[in-house]
């Protein structure tokens, strides 16, 4: 994949405003489905999705320690949220606000992952860009395995220094019209 | 979502049809038209070729009915409440495959739904109100639905704000009422004993103004005796004098009578001469004798005068006797009233020490009755901060005065010492709660009421120290 990406001349395509863009995948994080707006806009057909991991659009910019943080999350059953940078199959890339929820069949047992993306806002990308880049420029002075915690304890404490949790920094970055009201 | 029409299933059904219908025509025209030889071969070849296309039709409707059933095990699902299933691989399946893509859209935007209801649900009843659910992306009814639960989780949140106030509010007038009515009870009483004090120390007054006036009388009596001594000692020196003139007197007489004596000495001594040289003229001695009856005469006269004399000598002598006593009299006199004089005096001072430890107790216990006030207005001052969920720091009057007026005139008392530790825990305590109280996210009521709870423990510690202070202070 990454031989036949170009970033040079890679460009920003976006969500529109009433589009959704909705993912599954089982409980290791393979797809098992994708709806058309995510097939037209990450330009994959769904035979080259179907079965396969989800980090196939995985973009460099992202921070490894968003995802530890996002696997953390689900794994104690709680929904995880995110300004996430993928690539499309042509090595363009587009902006989305994820959000992740495990999924449980009747009998109460983890059946995989429903993710819902949809249009982030100019006002959280330009938030995200530099503390991801912070991420990012941390990861790479350690080795591999330490990584991406040690970036994700970085984040963390770093929102804490501003008084937030990570939850309520991500909710903090939505515009107004995301959602109608917003609490204190 | 575009609704792009697929002929794909329609044109193959046709196809069908028009293969089903030739085979129709060539059996009816072979029937018709065919010599007996052929037509037994010709519809053979038919009936075969009609048997091909249905195993055609069949093969070719079979993955169709995949599909279809994939579709009614998803609705089925569905219906059971699992919203998680959709279908997959529907190329080249045209209507079915459009059917089955709109269900996957609607199953996407109800699981999504459902998500965004369940979480933010979830997270209000933990009492967390801050995950609201987001409607964006999501078309009519849905989106709607959304926003109003979010109105709905708005107005929840509000309402909890309110219930948490009110009782905390309930809770905090519930510990707070019984505490001010027993501070103020205490503070009423300081004000009697005050009040009790300075009727002592205006009966004490009272009582030093009376002192004072038997004082004065006491003195104006001893002016008079004082004035009478005087007068005394004048008439007792009017009296010497003329005693020392009595006594010139005295001098002379004694003078004459010793003249006298002499002149008889003389004329005894002479008579007895003559009496010697002539015995028989007698006539000599008679001229004799009657110069001594002569001096007789003048010695007795003497006599009488001296005697005279010494008889307004010892009048006077007793009227001086008598003065000089009546002087011992009015000095003993004096002396007693110097004495009341003095113990009046001693009383009064007595009295000023007392009447001065008074004033300084109620000076002392007016400081500490105002101090009293103060931190019981600090303290709702406190309360009230709470309730309003105000951060606002609040300044503490006592925590100065126990650093400057409060150890200038209580330093010494062991009551002192315990003070400034409890007026810190109630500081620390006012801080804590108010910080507790200004989380805006939760207001944690068990939290803010334990808090007071202790403080009112201290408080009520300080108000106890304040007295004991005072107590300790005027032991004696
Ligand atoms: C439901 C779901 C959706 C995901 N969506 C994305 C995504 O859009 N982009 C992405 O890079 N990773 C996504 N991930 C995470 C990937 O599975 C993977 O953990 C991540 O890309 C990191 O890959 P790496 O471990 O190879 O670095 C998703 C995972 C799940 C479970």
């Amino acid at each position: 994949m990454a031989s036949q990406i170009h970033p040079s001349q890679s460009r920003e395509v976006q969500l529109k405003e009433d589009e959704l863009i909705v993912t599954k995948t089982d409980s290791t994080g393979h797809i098992t489905y994708a709806n058309r707006v995510f097939m037209q806009l990450a330009e994959y057909p769904e035979s080259e999705l179907l079965g396969k991991p989800h980090n196939l659009i995985r973009h460099p910019d992202m921070p490894r320690g968003v995802y530890r943080l996002m696997w953390k999350t689900l794994q104690a059953g709680r929904e995880f949220f995110g300004v996430v940078k993928n690539y499309t199959a042509s090595g363009n890339y587009y902006w989305v606000l994820a959000n992740v929820t495990p999924d449980y069949d009747s009998k109460n047992k983890l059946e995989g992952y429903f993710s819902v993306r949809r249009p982030p806002g100019r006002r959280a990308v330009e938030t995200v860009i530099p503390i991801y880049a912070r991420m990012c420029q941390l990861e790479s002075t350690l080795n591999k395995a330490s990584a991406p915690d040690a970036s994700m304890e970085w984040l963390l404490a770093e929102l804490d220094k501003q008084g937030h949790s990570y939850e309520s920094f991500v909710l903090s970055l939505l515009d107004p019209h995301l959602s109608t009201g917003r609490s204190a | 979502m575009a609704r792009r029409t697929s002929p794909f299933l329609r044109t193959r059904l046709g196809f069908w049809l028009i293969g089903f219908n030739v085979l129709t025509i060539c059996t009816v025209l072979a029937s018709l038209l065919l010599p007996d030889s052929w037509r037994l071969a010709v519809e053979v070849f038919l009936v075969l070729l009609s048997l091909l296309l249905s195993g055609m039709i069949w093969l070719g409707s079979g993955r169709i009915f995949t599909v279809l059933n994939t579709l009614h095990e998803q609705l089925g699902y569905a219906c059971d409440g699992e919203l998680h299933h959709r279908a997959s691989r529907t190329r080249d399946m045209g209507e079915v495959g459009l059917v089955a893509w709109e269900l996957n859209d609607f199953l996407d935007l109800v699981e999504t739904y459902f998500k965004e209801i369940n979480t933010s649900f979830r997270r209000v009843s933990e009492n967390d109100y801050s995950r609201r659910p987001l409607s964006q992306g999501l078309p009519g009814m849905f989106a709607e639905s959304l926003q109003n639960v979010d109105s709905a989780i708005q107005a929840m949140a509000d309402n909890d704000g309110y219930i948490r106030k009110n009782r905390l509010s309930s809770q905090l007038a519930a510990l707070n009422n019984p505490h001010l009515r027993h501070n103020l009870a205490s503070n009423q009483n300081d004000l009697t004993q005050i009040s009790t004090a300075m009727d002592q120390v205006s009966s004490i007054t009272r009582d030093t103004a009376s002192t004072s006036r038997d004082s004065l009388e006491s003195a104006t009596l001893l002016t008079g005796h004082m004035d009478t001594i005087a007068g005394s000692v004048v008439s007792m020196n009017e009296a010497s004098t003329a005693l020392a003139q009595e006594w010139t007197g005295i001098e002379s007489s004694l003078a004459a009578i010793s003249a006298i004596a002499d002149q008889t000495n003389l004329l005894a001594l002479n008579a007895a001469i003559e009496a010697a040289r002539a015995g028989e003229m007698g006539r000599g001695f008679a001229v004799v004798a009657d110069e001594v009856r002569k001096l007789a005469e003048r010695s007795k006269d003497t006599a009488h005068r001296v005697q005279s004399v010494l008889g307004s000598l010892s009048s006077r002598i007793s009227d001086m006797h008598a003065r000089a006593s009546e002087a011992g009299t009015v000095a003993a006199e004096v002396k007693a009233s110097v004495e009341t004089f003095h113990q009046r005096f001693a009383t009064l001072a007595e009295q000023s020490d007392t009447v001065l430890g008074q004033v300084q107790r109620v000076r002392d216990m007016s400081q500490v009755s105002l101090q009293k006030v103060g931190h019981v207005m600090y303290k709702q001052m406190a309360y009230h901060a709470i309730e309003e969920g105000a951060g606002l720091p609040l300044s503490n009057d006592l925590t100065s005065w126990c650093q400057g007026e409060g150890r200038n005139s209580f330093g010494a008392t062991r009551a002192f010492g315990q003070l400034a530790p409890a007026d810190e825990r109630v500081g620390k305590g006012v801080e804590l709660a108010l910080s507790t109280a200004s989380n805006k996210q939760t207001l944690d009521e068990d939290a803010i009421i334990q808090h007071m709870r202790v403080l009112e423990q201290d408080s009520a510690q300080i108000l106890q120290l304040l007295d004991r202070m005072v107590e300790e202070k005027h032991l004696h």
